[in-house]
């Protein structure tokens, strides 16, 4: 008994697919192992059932050569899933799969990477449900049945990773279900496979890309849907993706690689990678108990903990020992906290809005706690981290430390108490504010389609409030006498307020633009490379012209020296770009059209031999927005 | 108290005004040397009030008197005091001209100020110019010390100014080099030579080369630099100065 390929057929009208949306979105940014380990973690501690026992996570990788290697390529149907794959070469996705065929058979080796979890709500739902676990991690795509609120991921992007980090883009799926269905026995399996649009080899029916490994029916056309009781588990036996009673799913990941990699790893390497990985990014889900994470390498089991990674002690340590939290950081190892206020507006339909609160916690670091020194871990209730937010900058006076955000319904951990509605409602505009790859929090289309007015403000000011905190914390006790330091204070002045305090010699446009700016030195062209995006703070503004100048700096502070443009271009639509002479130097400007506001650049200096530090400014024209 | 009246030099503060306000230092200095010397310099024809000289020519004098340490020197109440209670006749004599009713700020902080700015308060300018340019003398007296270099340091506005404005001043073999390789008398050999064609004026010479040195500093951390290298970057920078290539803007 076996299972069998079954392809989607689609009208010769329809839109082709060179490869799978989700899985391109996904690959954009940082493909490393880093995203594959967080999302499928994430995948797992979201589906974890609600009791006291912790979402078990192990990941098995395995190399299969010669007969076990063949025998398990029989299981899998491969040759009509071939016959598929090789119709589709006429695509750059396709010709690595066929590359990726023609090397397993070569070597008669295959890496295949299962990930077994427990303790999960396994794959819920009926073949065809319109929302349920099993549809949304196997059948569709960019669509997303977590709950949203809480969950770590919620736009159905993640699991792109699993077909990405597949040299074949095909992955196994094998699931003791929490809930008996009411017609079929747990196991559940299924296979999925994303090959690009093809043709058959007369040419008359057009397959879509998506193919389903499973039972047959009798209907005509109609997809393979998932096996059920015995006949799973013996196909499962036969396809290495047996798995405990519990509830759970095992996912297996076919010729697994990591698509940015240089060379081919061992298992050996790869699995110590997920384990660090495993506790860099879930140390909180971890340390909670909410989360168990294993490695398996021929045999042999290795449990990703804490204690392994010191490294990340730090962090625990500020949960350990906030109920003894201190008001100043005199001592190594102290730990003191402050509150952030976070303003969650309303959503557009009149509900949720509340003065939230996010707690920052910081540990003064102890000596030889190197990595991670002087960043935030930012966290909520899902227990990952989304972002380590560096913050060297901020210390002065040998005050190192090591700080964690709680957010949401993390926000109370470490101490006795529970989460509120408030740090419901934050969690939710949280979780909003997260891009695909969960990785930060920022202004996102989700949070613009949900809530009103003041999302912006509030997601774009965590960062600044942070630093600030971090400010009044990790700066060193200085004896403030009478007049004298306040005069030196005002000579030395440390952050972004302008010089003597004085709010009127601000510049109106620091106050009104918001953006980010980089600059570096090109060693081949001997020449600096700059880019960056302005955008006014305020929706009712636009952007009325840009004016990017390269400053020479000094030991203490900017010279009057200019380093002259030589090019600068915009993707942004419909900007005028010139290079006018500002005091006899070579500057770029931008003017864009009317009703821009986001505006970004990029553009080089003249031939600089000196390579001494230059810094970018860009003055930014905004006005209250014109008509439409 | 230090108001416009006292900055336009109708008004004086005896030490009775601020006797709240005073702290002993801790020991007594004897400040007569210091009246007498600027008793001579004010009689000195050649020396007319407002100019560069009268610091190049109090320096010696000032510094050696006032023998204090650095951390005593930065403490910024000495020098109000000085400025304010002690000398306020020389104060005026060398900076009056600075004086504008309507933004008394310069007047002001040539009696304020001092502290970490070697800038700008009269006395404690003309005393960190001795101490950051002054040659100790081998048998360790202070009377022996040679204060040539303070002279040609102080006695040049431009390059006063310049060295006691920026941060490179704080490390001596960078000062001592600035002070030797931009003077009037080493600026006016080498123009004498005739290398250069139509070279700049010495002040400019002065002012492009120490700003290259200030962003040439953003990379290069002075005190790990030998002193011979100190003394050839900044002649490098002061050549591609003199042959007007060094990126005027």
């Amino acid at each position: 008994m076996s299972g069998q390929w079954g392809f989607t057929t689609s009208r010769p009208t329809d839109a082709r697919y060179g490869d799978d949306v989700a899985k391109y979105a996904m690959s954009h940014g940082e493909p490393g192992l880093k995203t594959f380990v967080r999302e499928v973690l994430q995948n797992s501690n979201d589906a974890r059932l609600a009791n006291d026992q912790p979402a078990r996570v192990t990941f098995r990788l395995k190399s299969l050569q010669g007969d076990e290697a063949i025998e398990y390529l029989k299981a899998l149907d491969i040759e009509t899933w071939s016959e598929h794959a090789n119709l589709a070469t006429d695509t750059e996705s396709g010709k690595h799969i066929a590359e990726a065929i023609k090397r397993i058979k070569d070597d008669e080796k295959i890496r295949i990477l299962t990930i077994e979890d427990e303790n999960t709500e396994g794959l819920l739902g009926e073949e065809n449900a319109d929302e349920s676990n099993f549809t949304a991690l196997v059948r569709d795509v960019l669509f997303s049945s977590k709950s949203g609120d809480t969950a770590g991921g919620s736009y159905g992007l993640g699991k792109a990773v699993l077909w990405l980090y597949s040299g074949l883009s095909l992955v196994m799926f094998n699931s003791t279900l929490s809930d008996s269905d009411p017609k079929d026995q747990s196991p559940r399996l299924i296979g999925r496979t994303r090959l690009p649009t093809h043709k058959s080899e007369d040419g008359d029916t057009v397959y879509q890309g998506h193919g389903w490994y499973g039972g047959l029916n009798d209907e005509e056309g109609a997809r393979p849907e998932s096996i059920w009781g015995e006949e799973a588990e013996s196909i499962a036996d036969d396809l290495q993706l047996s798995r405990p009673d519990g509830p759970g799913t095992s996912i297996q990941v076919v010729d697994f690689r990591v698509p940015t990699a240089e060379e081919r790893l061992n298992d050996e390497e790869l699995a110590d990678q997920i384990t660090e990985m495993a506790i860099e990014w879930f140390w909180p889900a971890i340390y909670r108990g909410n989360l168990e994470v294993a490695v398996e390498v021929e045999g042999e089991t290795k449990q990703a903990s804490i204690d392994e990674y010191p490294q990340y002690e730090p962090f625990t340590n500020c949960l350990d020992n906030r109920s003894n939290s201190v008001d100043q950081l005199a001592e190594p190892g102290d730990v003191t906290q402050a509150a952030i206020s976070i303003d969650v507006p309303e959503k557009s339909d009149g509900s949720g809005g509340a003065d939230g609160q996010l707690d920052l916690v910081v540990r003064r670091t102890d000596t030889g706690e190197y990595q991670h020194r002087n960043e935030v871990a930012f966290v909520r209730g899902a227990g990952m981290v989304v972002e380590y937010y560096d913050r060297d900058r901020v210390v002065v006076g040998n005050q190192d430390f090591h700080a964690v955000l709680l957010g949401g319904r993390a926000r109370p951990w470490g101490t006795e108490g529970c989460p509120q509605d408030t740090d419901t409602i934050v969690e939710e505009f949280l979780t909003a504010a997260e891009p695909p790859q969960h990785d930060e929090w920022v202004r996102t289309e989700t949070l613009a389609n949900t809530y009103s007015r003041g999302f912006r403000t509030a997601v774009e000011g965590i960062k600044s409030d942070v630093t600030e905190a971090l400010r009044g914390l990790v700066a060193p006790d200085v004896n403030r006498g009478a007049t004298g330091p306040q005069r030196l204070g005002n000579r030395f002045k440390i952050g972004n307020e302008s010089r003597g305090g004085h709010s009127d010699r601000e510049s109106p446009s620091s106050q009104r633009v918001t953006g980010s700016t980089n600059i570096s030195f090109d060693e081949v062209y001997t020449h600096w490379s700059f880019n960056g995006e302005v955008e006014p703070l305020s929706d009712r503004n636009e952007i009325r012209a840009v004016t990017v100048s390269l400053v020479r700096m000094a030991e203490e502070r900017a010279t009057s020296d200019r380093l002259p443009v030589q090019n600068i271009s915009s993707d942004t639509a419909g900007v005028s770009i010139s290079l006018p002479e500002q005091k006899g130097v070579q500057v770029g400007r931008l003017e864009p059209v009317p009703g821009t506001s986001k505006i970004s650049f990029e553009g080089v200096s003249k031939e600089d031999h000196r390579q001494v530090e230059t810094r970018l400014k860009v003055s930014v024209e905004v006005a209250e927005r014109r008509g439409d | 108290m230090i108001d416009n009246r006292f900055l336009a030099g109708d008004r004086e503060l005896t030490e009775e005004d601020l006797r709240p306000y005073l702290q002993p230092l801790g020991r007594s200095i004897d400040l007569s040397p210091i009246d007498e010397r600027i008793e001579e310099i004010r009689a000195d024809s050649e020396i007319g009030a407002q100019s560069s000289l009268i610091d190049a020519e109090l320096a010696p004098t000032l510094h050696r008197a006032l023998d204090l340490t650095r951390n005593e020197a930065a403490d910024a109440g000495l020098w109000h005091y000085l400025c304010v209670v002690r000398f306020p006749e020389f104060v005026h004599y060398r900076w009056d001209h600075v004086y504008d009713p309507e933004s008394p700020g310069n007047m002001e902080e040539k009696f304020l100020k001092a502290g970490t700015d070697a800038y700008s308060n009269a006395l404690h300018r003309i005393w960190w110019g001795a101490e950051l340019t002054y040659e100790k003398a081998e048998s360790g007296d202070i009377k022996d010390r040679d204060y040539s270099r303070t002279k040609r340091v102080l006695g040049f506005q431009e390059l006063a100014n310049d060295i006691l404005d920026h941060d490179f001043a704080r490390y001596i073999p960078v000062t001592h080099a600035c002070g030797d390789l931009l003077c009037h008398d080493t600026l006016n050999e080498i123009k004498e030579e005739g290398t250069y064609n139509n070279p700049p004026s010495n002040s400019n010479i002065v002012s492009r080369t120490t700003t290259l040195l200030r962003e040439e500093l953003t990379v290069r951390r002075v005190e790990m630099m030998e002193e011979d290298d100190i003394v050839e970057t900044i002649e490098d920078l002061r050549d591609d100065v003199m042959r007007r290539e060094a990126g005027w803007s």
